[in-house]
């Protein structure tokens, strides 16, 4: 027993080691540079001041609710991947080469840096997304002329857009997990429903779904966790988006630092960030994931 | 079944190997860390000295000024400087740093290191100064930097440039010379001075039979022109185009405040409650309300819309001069302002303590490049107008008439004030400018909230 | 039903289509198509590799490249060791503070990567690893999320496994490697790729740190050339992206087959 207990820590050792340091370390210095303002002419002591400050931050509280929104949208667009795997696994033949094709398209742009795949958005967006919309408005005749286009990137609802494209870059890897849990699944159970007369959505509904279940959470939890950490798209393309309207709380936490040079106030912004997230994270973990240890 | 066991034994040495690999190489880089990339000075005798050489670099301080140096060994400085200048001037300003290395062979070396946005630039530079370490020999920043790092990171110049390889004060734009010095002491050299210049898209104003106005003589000519613009141009033509997203729009702002500062003149207050800002307010929220200007418009799409003819006006500053270059067929003039409009000015710094050889060095450098030639040539093919008169006349810039009205535009500019939280404090006001070209709020309301947000800045 | 059919391969082209179109834009531009004219150009009407001779003589490009390797492999395979070994002695081992121990990783697991950089910017800099290899690599070597897939793993082989072999008299690390492993070579293949990838792909953090473009990955340099607020050399910045993809998406697709065998989810069946 003992020897099993002195090979467990040994193993851990390594993980813990660099998670003191990089983790645990970089905490407790965050809630001891909170403490201050910091600038170049030497930090001063503030006290609790920084969170203060926090509690009536308009901008934090907006970042905040934006990244609520962005959460909990795409998590309801998370039927997206579900629907397309449903149509994929039920219409198409299981060798087809088409599938092999679109699973491989749709996984790209994850393998891809988020800088190197803004740049033909941003660029789509001002050019000939624009175009399509005037050809589309004077063919249809409608009274929208150039004056009436605006940029979605930098309109009010900038949020909805990154939250588009956030599902865009995520889809292929969505649709790859859950179409292995569909892929899991006996195909006898298949078989068996669609003889007793089952349609294809209802044996879906019924059968499919309960049996991949393992996946669809997965896939739910992976995709909150990213979801609350989303930044790259915001930075990259709207910086915020107008107003603030697609601010994130990553994203605040990093223009408040690298922007405007408040480290002691992003580090109390942090150190507020974190048990929240982790709280709802882990009461989300929790119900889904019954079997957690 | 039998080889199996074997195949996989391959593999685990494979990632034993590579696990082995990879902590050697955090062991060297851990190794290295301890000793960050710090540029070293190469030091080789140079075996052919010129005994008419112009003055050495470690004789600049002398009084005595001799061709000869004497006891002092060749060798060769070398200094690392900073900026964060992307783009067309960046690669200008590398090509004249390889021409100085060039000239200075086997004297001086620079190498220069881009930072990426000018904001990594200041944190990297606070940084590093915090660390005792890492800081490069001189760099590029703006006036802004000035008070924020006098005295801490960077070293006052005024030895050098009263010196007798100096700088003549008088050629220089004095709304920049001004803004480099801090409680008395002179902390940066100015290097351009690029103001707001108002684009006109020539095409479109004949194509709706618009008067283009020879000069514009208030905030208000801009008003009305926009909405001549609007009426004439059928709707089909944005009058102007504003980029409501990041710190850009803050500036076509404050050219329509008459670039009046919005700070008490001790910098520790807000005092904005001025006509000029009432009558910028106003006019945006104008802008809004008789749909003068795109409500929402990217910085691409301004330059899509302006470039293709969709938008008749903008303001914006000299760079652009490089990017409507690329759009055939566009036709564009300058028109002078006047009043004071926005300027911002990029300026070099000396840091401290690298050693009076190092100095020297830098100084030199920054001395070769103010020459008339070189600042010539980095507004000739940058746009950026510079700080120096001797530079503006420089003939292959001043020649391009659009250089030439932003050299006359420079003369009527001003800065904004010069506070560290400059840049949280014009992302607030861009806020609520967003919200006057969306007519959110009046030109009333947003003077409120403005004036009571700088407060809490400044008080933190 | 055929109909029904011919909808979906519809759809499912239409999404195809909005995929391949951004990678389309990106190489036309580099080649000097111009989308911004009016209309746009949907192809290069005078093709230039003005892009691409500018990548070229990048004279860090080499370094670069060699940077995004390097801070690859080696996070990777000390990701992979290292949550090896502690996702078997949680899956396989009891010990006192077990539990807590794992909720320590699951908290890691969920606390947002972009947060910490704040404060591993000041620990680095108090510990003088700013602009350091060793500063960008070793912070991203702590993957709870690996270590969270692979105790998973193991959870799925029954308990008893490895008894023969413990009767024989292995030694642990023998059972680990040359038992165990093989049988949870999907989720290894994950854990590889997942991080190779994102280390690839972070250009967050090693700008965080260098203040040197000597230590550049090929992201931060595709964000250097791209934001520039004077003027944006679309046909550089275009072909640099283009670069920056081209590593990725040949491992990619060669290592496709292996990254769909790891999806098999092991361990979340019950």
């Amino acid at each position: 027993m003992k020897k099993n207990i002195f090979v467990a820590y040994l193993l851990l050792l390594p993980f813990f080691t660099l998670f003191t340091i990089f983790y645990i370390v970089p905490l407790i210095l965050c809630a001891y540079q909170s403490l201050f303002k910091v600038s170049v002419r030497g930090d001063v002591y503030v006290g609790l001041k920084n969170y203060e400050e926090a509690l009536y931050d308009p901008f934090f509280h907006l970042s905040f609710l934006n990244t609520l929104i962005y959460v909990g949208l795409l998590a309801i667009l998370g039927f997206i991947p579900l629907l397309l795997v449903f149509l994929l696994e039920m219409y198409i033949p299981y060798n087809s080469k088409f599938k092999k094709v679109f699973q491989i398209v749709t996984l790209a742009p994850w393998v891809i840096t988020w800088v190197s795949i803004s740049l033909p958005w941003k660029w789509f967006f001002s050019s000939i997304f624009l175009h399509w919309v005037e050809v589309v408005s004077s063919i249809i005749g409608s009274s929208m002329t150039i004056t009436s286009y605006q940029n979605p990137l930098t309109t009010e609802s900038s949020l909805i857009v990154i939250a588009f494209i956030q599902l865009w870059v995520y889809l292929g890897y969505n649709i790859l997990i859950l179409g292995a849990g569909f892929r899991s699944v006996p195909p006898e159970i298949i078989e068996a429903a669609q003889i007793d007369g089952a349609s294809k959505l209802r044996t879906f509904f019924s059968i499919i779904i309960p049996a991949m279940m393992p996946y669809i959470v997965f896939t739910t939890i992976t995709g909150l966790i990213f979801n609350f950490q989303i930044f790259d798209p915001i930075w990259l393309l709207t910086e915020g988006g107008p107003e603030w309207k697609s601010s994130s709380i990553a994203f605040y936490l990093v223009k408040q630092a690298k922007g405007w040079f408040n480290y002691g106030y992003a580090s109390a912004l942090g150190i507020i960030i974190i048990p929240v997230i982790l709280v709802i994270s882990l009461v989300q973990f929790k119900i889904l994931y019954k079997r957690m240890i | 079944m039998s080889s199996e066991p074997k195949k996989v034994d391959r593999r685990k040495f494979i990632y034993a190997g590579l696990g082995a690999v990879a902590l050697i190489a955090i062991g060297a880089a851990a190794y290295v860390a301890m000793n960050p990339p710090v540029v070293t000075q190469t030091v080789t005798t140079s075996t052919t000295v010129p005994t008419t050489s112009v003055v050495t670099t470690t004789s600049v301080a002398t009084t005595t000024v001799t061709g000869t140096p004497t006891t002092v060994p060749q060798k060769e400085v070398t200094i690392e400087w900073w900026d964060g200048q992307s783009g067309a001037d960046g690669d200008v300003i590398q090509m004249l740093i390889d021409e100085f290395n060039e000239e200075y062979k086997g004297r001086i070396k620079v190498v220069r290191t881009m930072q990426g946005a000018w904001g990594d630039v200041f944190a990297k530079l606070t940084a590093a100064y915090k660390a005792g370490k890492g800081m490069p020999d001189g760099l590029m920043m703006h006036f802004t930097e000035v008070p924020l790092f006098a005295d801490t990171a960077v070293k006052p110049v005024d030895d050098y440039v009263k010196g007798p390889d100096g700088l003549d004060p008088s050629d220089f734009n004095p709304v920049g010379w001004n803004a480099s010095f801090y409680k008395g002491k002179q902390y940066a050299i100015p290097w351009d001075i690029h103001p707001m210049g108002f684009y006109v898209n020539i095409n479109v104003f004949k194509k709706y039979d618009i008067p283009i106005p020879d000069a514009l003589n208030s905030v208000d000519d801009v008003l009305a022109l926009w909405r001549t613009i609007k009426q004439k141009g059928k709707g089909e033509v944005w009058p102007t185009t504003l980029e409501t997203q990041t710190i850009d729009f803050f500036w076509p702002i404050y050219t329509l405040a008459e670039a009046t500062t919005f700070l008490t003149p001790d910098n520790k207050a807000p005092d904005i409650r001025k006509p000029q800002w009432l009558k910028a307010f106003q006019i945006l929220r104008t802008v809004g309300d008789e749909k003068l200007a795109p409500p929402s418009a990217g910085r691409s799409d301004q330059i899509t819309l302006f470039g293709r003819g969709d938008s008749a006006t903008m303001i914006f500053g000299p760079w652009m001069i490089l990017e409507w270059a690329r759009i055939p067929g566009l036709v564009y003039d300058v028109i002078p302002m006047n009043w004071n409009v926005w300027a911002s000015s990029h300026m070099m710094f000396m840091t401290r303590a690298n050693g009076k050889e190092r100095d020297d060095a830098t100084w030199t450098f920054i001395k070769w490049m103010h020459k008339p030639a070189n600042i010539g040539r980095y507004g000739q093919y940058s746009g950026m107008p510079p700080a120096t008169f001797s530079g503006a006349n420089y003939p292959p810039y001043k020649i391009n008439p659009i250089n030439a009205k932003f050299a006359e535009q420079q003369k009527k500019s001003a800065f904004t004030p010069a506070v560290p939280q400059i840049w949280e404090i014009v992302d607030k006001i861009n806020f609520y400018c967003q919200k006057l070209v969306r007519s959110e709020i009046t030109a009333e309301q947003a003077l409120d909230a403005v004036e009571s947000e700088i407060k809490r800045i400044l008080a933190s | 039903m055929k109909i029904g059919k011919i909808i979906v391969y519809i759809l499912l082209m239409l999404i195809t289509f909005f995929y391949i179109l951004p990678f389309y834009i990106l190489t036309i531009v580099s080649f000097n198509a111009n989308i911004f004219s009016k209309p746009p150009q949907y192809y290069p009407l005078n093709p230039s590799l003005g892009g691409y001779i500018y990548l070229i003589t990048q004279s860090l490009l080499l370094t670069w490249i060699f940077n995004s390797f390097i801070y690859s492999f080696t996070v990777t395979a000390g990701v992979l060791l290292v949550s090896t070994l502690a996702g078997y002695a949680f899956s396989r081992l009891s010990f006192p503070g077990r539990t807590l121990l794992f909720w320590l990783v699951l908290i890691g697991m969920m606390t947002p990567t972009v947060i910490l950089y704040i404060p591993l910017y000041i620990l680095l800099s108090k510990l003088n690893m700013l602009n350091s290899h060793a500063g960008i690599i070793l912070p991203l070597m702590v993957s709870p999320f690996s270590v969270f897939l692979v105790k998973q793993a193991f959870d799925s082989i029954p308990p008893d496994y490895e008894e023969a072999a413990l009767i024989d008299g292995a030694s642990t690390l023998q059972i680990i490697f040359n038992i165990l492993l093989p049988i949870i070579k999907p989720t290894l293949y994950t854990v590889v790729l997942f991080n190779f990838v994102w280390t690839w792909n972070n250009w967050l953090w090693p700008l965080f740190v260098s203040s040197s473009p000597f230590l550049f990955n090929l992201p931060v340099a595709v964000l250097m050339i791209s934001s520039s607020w004077t003027s944006i050399v679309y046909i550089n910045a275009a072909a640099v992206a283009i670069f920056s993809m081209i590593v990725p998406l040949l491992l990619y697709v060669f290592t496709l087959e292996y990254f769909m065998k790891g999806v098999v989810i092991s361990g979340l069946k019950r």
